[in-house]
């Protein structure tokens, strides 16, 4: 069963006859910190993942009535976010020049945003995920955080279970040996 | 060593550089909430929204044409046959003759002949 029980009260409130204030507030409820946090992972900058994710929630809600429960609600929520963050790069390497090393780019956001608040450590370890090639940064932020299956990656992706276990494997290792060489 | 790494990992995978905390949390899902609303308002269904605008037409003529009717009740009284103001005066004479009956039409063709009668003596003198 794809589709638990909050989820299907989710659908049913958010759908066009349903009532979108209570269906909004469960789904943030349910969702809306992981959804964040995974979109704030790929575009670094406060602002940005607000607008992202504002634009994935719009996206969701017009979409929802074309939800056939197939997937579990969060999978299909993250396949819309990821199409968002992939949306995002392909609008800020446009226009901004510097976006062409995107890793670079959000890396730097990371340490504008955060001078004084994280500890070192995390912030080394979030500066190498984002200077990984960008599929392997999107299998990882999945896999290592969101905890998803490949299946579920793959339906999100497109890509296959075993290309994303390759991806997966190659981001490890280089994240292991970076923070190897930090400790 | 290797517990030292197992808990490295542990830490990073329960913090986060992006924490947003309860405050921001709650303001932020408000703009959200208000974006989402107002496209669904936007994005209501292409049917009511060709329908609307028919819909609103046919309820003013209605209200207007009722409107009317209570105008001209209110001046004239209700509607009844076509009014004896719009007939010309030979038509309503034609009317007035054709509801008498048969006796008060003998009494009237009397008193026309006596009337002529008077009207002949007078001329006569």
């Amino acid at each position: 069963m794809a589709v638990n029980d909050i989820d299907e009260q989710i659908i049913q409130l958010c759908s066009r006859e349903g009532d979108v204030d209570k269906g909004f507030d469960l789904l943030m409820k349910t969702y809306g910190r992981r959804l964040y946090q995974y979109i704030r992972r790929l575009v670094v900058g406060e602002q940005d993942a607000e607008d992202v994710l504002q634009d994935t929630l719009i996206d969701v809600f017009r979409a929802i009535d074309s939800f056939r429960g197939d997937s579990r609600l969060y999978t299909w929520l993250h396949t819309i976010a990821t199409r968002q963050c992939l949306k995002f790069y392909r609008q800020k390497k446009l226009v901004l020049k510097g976006f062409d090393d995107e890793g670079q780019w959000l890396a730097q956001t990371l340490y504008a945003e955060n001078s004084m608040k994280a500890e070192t450590i995390l912030l080394k370890f979030h500066e190498a995920i984002l200077l990984l090639p960008e599929k392997q940064r999107l299998v990882f932020n999945m896999r290592y955080f969101d905890e998803l299956s490949y299946e579920e990656i793959s339906s999100i992706t497109g890509s296959s279970v075993s290309s994303l276990k390759t991806n997966y494997h190659y981001a490890f290792e280089r994240l292991k040996k970076q923070l190897s060489h930090e400790g | 060593m290797k517990d030292n790494m197992e808990e490295r990992e542990d830490y990073l995978k329960r913090h986060s550089p992006y924490q947003v905390n309860g405050e921001q949390w709650e303001a932020m899902q408000q703009r959200l909430k208000a974006g989402v609303l107002a496209d669904r308002a936007q994005q209501a269904p292409p049917r009511s929204k060709r329908l609307m605008p028919r819909l609103a037409a046919g309820m003013a003529s209605g209200i207007a044409l009722i409107l009317s009717i209570y105008v001209v009740q209110q001046q004239n009284g209700p509607h009844t046959a076509t009014p004896a103001r719009q007939l010309s005066p030979e038509q309503q004479l034609d009317k007035a003759i054709s509801s008498l009956s048969d006796a008060e039409l003998s009494w009237i063709h009397q008193l026309n002949e006596e009337e002529l009668a008077e009207a002949g003596e007078s001329s006569e003198n």
